[in-house]
Order: structure tokens, then sequence, then C-alpha cells
């Protein structure tokens, strides 16, 4: 940026104190895929939020009369059924925006879970070296060694199918990414300057960890947290699909899908439009991360 | 000089084991600083000057390193027998550090003046608002121009001297007795230099602060310290006040070191500018004898077999060489 150079001789008081959060921001800005991928995200977050004002119907609320009726712009279309309803007469449209709901739900859930501890043993690894990076290390490649889906399987099959274990299962098998990342930039940031001269102001480890360290590594982890949300919606609705994650009749996308698969033929939209969210939302998430990639990497900087 | 010193090391040793072999990166090493002196560390890079520094505050990361004898006395208090936590309290309080590289030794992700005051906030308590005020009467201190402004700098906004005054602000932030600078100039281009040893030295008047000066540069010593550590291979060679040493340096080492400088002087003074030949040889295999007698034109038979002890020469200072001994 051209008032980073120029900040040392002028005093040009609306770049002073830019944080480095606002020029990414800035730059991501500037960058037309990654827009579009905020707004995708952006309009999913608000039906997630504000889905209970904005849906037609209630998404259980099922009717004989209507059942399997088209979407609008076809023939036999019913009135209020936007997008038409499914086998047990429920309005699609409803469900689907419903759908948003639990998909960000288990965005945020799942993702928090393997950030927290992802980015903790991570962190604690890359810090203190020797045994207990091992130790950390080798357990993620043992998850990482199994494919995600089936070790997703596997931890629902203990727990029992529903929604909230789906989650947890999610959030467990994607560990091992945030674990790697954080573990390889707190490597690169411990040997820096800083790191020293705040030890030598007298921080703890815990203060130089959380404080000093991990701010730096924050780049790469925002990065991988956005791709987490598009892999944690897709995982969870093959999760849902298969049965073992949310039950009928959570209008869950996944699950949507695996109810209207045999109506393929007959009523083609109780499956296509919940298959469209799924797409359309794991597109979102990964052009905004591909976009915060290119804005939060100091090498692209111009 | 009859005050009691407030830092005292008593033969220093630290050694890293790494997968080749022992590196004794410090031998024996001993020296005190009193309240309101500046002592000043020479040799050339890998003499151990940083590592000895490092000691003292006990930051030589371990494993590899280790303390392996010796004692610490700092104000009273036996550093070495301290753990972490009390440590911890002395780090950055009592006695506190600037670095070599200002360019790297400021975390770029926060505001300087957040970095000025974590270390007042952690040692004394205070509150944020509190300490951010601290920190613009320290960068009006070190002398930063509109320090309001300049405490919601980011690194990277400042120049090379500049961030070295942050430093010099972050180190005087608790108002600690002894400042240990590790070579704070050889960063900067020379003007900067200069100012920011006539800063250092304007604030040790001030304030009272002892200062443990390393650097390479023999003219930044003769213009700044009291008193002269020279350092070769991990020992110390020499120690004197600094006009006993600029006017007798003995130990072939020292006046090495001196006639590399180049000078200002008059025509007939200027003579062609000398090196010491060789480099200072690897800590992992440390030739047998005196450490410096395979770079020394003075070099006799016994410099081969024999290490010479410190000893104090001509009734004048304590010098490690065999020219001055039976």
């Amino acid at each position: 940026m051209s008032c980073t150079q120029t900040a040392n001789t002028t005093t040009d008081a609306s770049c002073k104190s830019r944080s480095p959060l606002a020029e990414a921001l800035l730059r991501l800005h500037k960058n037309r895929t990654a827009l579009v991928g905020l707004i995708i995200v952006a309009v999913f977050a608000f039906l997630a939020i504000f889905g209970h004002w904005i849906a037609p119907h209630d998404p259980l609320e099922q009717s004989l009369y209507t059942k399997l009726k088209p979407p609008f712009w076809m023939p036999k279309a019913a009135d209020g059924f936007l997008l038409g309803t499914d086998d047990f007469g429920r309005d699609l449209l409803s469900r689907i925006i419903y759908g948003a709901r639990i998909s960000m739900l288990v965005g945020v859930v799942s993702v928090s879970i393997s950030l927290v501890i992802g980015t903790i043993s991570g962190a604690i690894a890359g810090f203190y070296r020797g045994w207990v990076d091992i130790l950390i290390m080798r357990v993620m490649d043992i998850l990482l060694a199994i494919p995600s889906i089936l070790l997703a399987i596997v931890i629902v099959a203990f727990l029992g199918p529903s929604l909230q274990n789906a989650m947890i299962a999610i959030g467990v098998v994607s560990i091992p990414r945030y674990a790697r990342i954080v573990r390889g930039s707190v490597l690169e940031e411990y040997s820096k300057d800083y790191v020293q001269a705040a030890r030598a102001l007298g921080a703890s480890d815990t203060r130089l960890i959380f404080l000093h360290i991990l701010p730096n590594c924050l780049a790469p982890l925002i990065v991988q947290t956005t791709l987490g949300f598009a892999s944690a919606i897709l995982e969870a609705a093959a999760l849902s699909f298969l049965g073992l994650g949310a039950q009928p009749p959570t209008p869950e996308w996944g699950a949507m899908l695996a109810g209207g698969r045999a109506l393929i033929l007959r009523a083609w939209w109780v499956v296509t439009f919940p298959g469209i969210m799924i797409l359309l939302a794991v597109l979102g998430f990964n052009l905004l991360g591909d976009g915060l990639r290119d804005a939060l990497d100091p090498r692209l900087r111009d | 000089m009859t005050q009691q010193p407030l830092l005292t090391v008593d033969g220093l040793s630290t050694y890293f084991y790494t997968d080749r072999g022992v590196a004794k990166a410090v031998c024996d090493v001993s020296y005190d600083i009193n309240p309101g002196e500046t002592l000043g560390v020479v040799g050339e890079s890998g003499c151990g000057k940083s590592v000895t520094s490092l000691s003292v505050m006990r930051l030589i990361p371990e494993p590899p390193g280790k303390i392996v004898s010796g004692k610490i006395t700092f104000d009273g208090q036996d550093l070495l027998s301290l753990n972490e936590r009390q440590m911890r309290k002395i780090r950055g309080n009592k006695i506190s550090m600037i670095f070599q590289e200002p360019m790297t030794s400021l975390n770029p992700v926060f505001r300087v003046g957040d970095q000025i005051a974590e270390a007042i906030i952690l040692h004394e308590g205070l509150s944020h608002k509190a300490a951010l005020e601290r920190a613009v009467d320290l960068l009006k201190q070190v002398g930063i121009p509109s320090p309001e402004s300049r405490v919601y700098d980011y690194p990277h906004q400042m120049s090379g001297g500049m961030r070295q005054r942050v430093m010099i602000a972050m180190a005087l932030a608790c108002k600690p007795k002894l400042i240990i600078a590790d070579e704070p100039t050889t960063a900067l281009d020379v003007t900067i230099q200069a100012q920011i040893l006539e800063l250092m030295d304007k604030l040790r008047e001030e304030t009272g602060t002892a200062i443990q000066l390393i650097t390479h540069d023999l003219g930044v010593i003769a213009e700044t310290a009291q008193k002269v550590l020279v350092m070769y291979a991990g020992r110390v060679v020499e120690q004197a006040d600094v006009k006993d040493l600029f006017t007798n340096p003995m130990h072939p080492y020292t006046r090495g070191l001196m006639r590399s400088i180049p000078g200002l002087g008059e025509q007939e003074e200027r003579e062609r500018l000398e090196t010491i030949p060789g480099v200072v040889p690897s800590l992992l295999n440390l030739p047998k004898g005196c450490r410096f007698h395979d770079r020394c034109r003075h070099a006799m038979e016994r410099c081969a077999l024999e290490e010479p002890e410190l000893k104090i020469a001509d009734g004048k200072h304590p010098v490690r060489c065999w020219l001055y001994q039976e």
C-alpha cells in the first residue's frame, strides 16, 4: 500500500493507524470473485438468522391436499408455494430457508470444535517441540490417515445418529488440518526476534503463545476456517443423506435430498432446490476463502 | 568504588550440547557492573557476548543450552536459584534488553503503544489507559516527535531508528536497574547510531540505570563505556577501564581489534588498515592452549601447549596472555 511507504515522512491521518485487518479487508474488496463469495455467505447468514420471519410457511406443516405441487412457473402450481411442495405437502421454500439455519449451525459448531482444539494443540506442539510435538502430531497423522467421512461415520456410529453428534464428528475429523497449519506458523514465528524480545520483557509461555505468536498466525487460520465451513456443510449434508445426521422431519438439506431421492423423476424440484442450496453455500465459502487467502498473503501484496 | 556492585557474574560457563559435540560458548566469565555504570563487552561474532547476556536473563534455550557453572548475583539476589516465575518478574522489570534488529524485534501486529504498555501492565498492574499514557511519556523521553499520535502506529509505519527508540522506550518502561543492549546500533546507519548512543547515555545519566553494552565496535565502546570486557572464543581475554584499555591495550587480540579500526588522524598517523588473520575457532573444536594462538602474531611455543590465566599484569588490569606472565 502506498501509505505504508510514505507513513514515515508524511503524517497523513487517514492512513496513520490502519490495522493489518483493515488493510486485508481493503484488498478483499478489490477481488471480484471474493466479493461474490462474501455476498453469498452474507445472504446465507441472513437467512439463517432471520429465516423464521422470511419463510412463508412452517417447514414442518404437512398437508395432503398440497402434496408434490410444482414450482410457481409450472402448470398446476399451487398458490403460496413458490418452490412447490414435497411428498408430505410441506413448503420447499420454507424448508430450504430453515435448512440454511441448520447448515450454518453445523458450520459454526463443527468449525469451532476443530478450530479451538486444533489451534491449541498445534500451538503447543509448535511452541514446545520435542516429545510433546511428536505425540500431538502423530495423533493428528493417525486422524488424517483415515478418510474423513469414514471416520465421521465411525464416530456417529459410536454416539448414535443425530445432528448434534454429526457436528461433533465433523469437528473432530477436521482437527488435524488446523493443528498442522498452526504448528507450521508457530514454528516459523517462534524463531523471530519479537518473541525473544517479549520473553525478555517478562512474558510467560501462555502469554507468548496466545498473545504474541498466535495473532501472527491468523492469516492462514482465517482462510482455513472459511474453507472449513464449506467442507463442514458438505460433510453434514453427506452424513444426513446417509441417515447419520439430521433425522426427519428436520429440514436439513442433505436429509431432504435423501427423502426426495425416490421422487427424482416424478418431482425433480424436491431434490433440486436443496442440492442447489448446498452448492451455493459451499461455493460461497470457497470463493470467500480463496479471496481471503489472496488478501492475507503478504507475498501477494502490491 | 566501594559500593555494592549491581550485577556480579562469577565464573559463568554456558555450554550448548549439540549433536556434533559440546559447544563451550561461555567459559568461566566473571565481571561486575556498578549502578549507573556502562560496561562494554567487545569481541568478534561468535565470541560468546550474546550468550553471556542471555545467561544473565536466563533466556538460554534449554536444551540444548545449559548454564553449567557460575553464580549471577543481581541486586543481592542469586538469579540462578530463582524459578521461572520469579525470573519473569525480573525480566523487563529490573533487567531489560534491547535487541540488535529493531526491524524484527517488534511484534508486527500490535501498535507500538500497546507493546510498550504491555510490560507496564504486566509488572506494575496499571490499567491499559494509564499504561498508554506512560507509553506516550516514554516515547517523548526517547525523542520521538508527536508521541501522542505515534503510540497508535504499527511497527511497519516506522523507520529503523524510530523502532530502535521504541525498543529503548520498552526497555525503560519499568525503570529497570540494568539494561542489556545487544548490539543496539549494528543494524542502523551511522548518523542514527550516534543518536541512539547519545540517547542511551543521556537516559543512563537521567535514570541511573546501568548498561551492559554488547558490541563489536570499539568506537562505540570508547564513546559510551566506563569499563570494558574483551571476549574471545567464550573467554574474557582482557578486562580494563576504558581509559586504560585505549592507552595501554595489552592482549594481542585487543591490539588487533584496535588496529583494524580506520582512523581519521593526521597523514603520518594514518597507516594501512590491518586485519586479524583467520577466524574465531569453532566452539566445538577449540584449539589446545591459548585460544587465540593460531591467529596471534606474538605466539610462542608455550601458547600452543598451555592456556594462560586471567592475571593482572604490570599492576594495571587483568589480561589472559603469556606475554605478561612468567
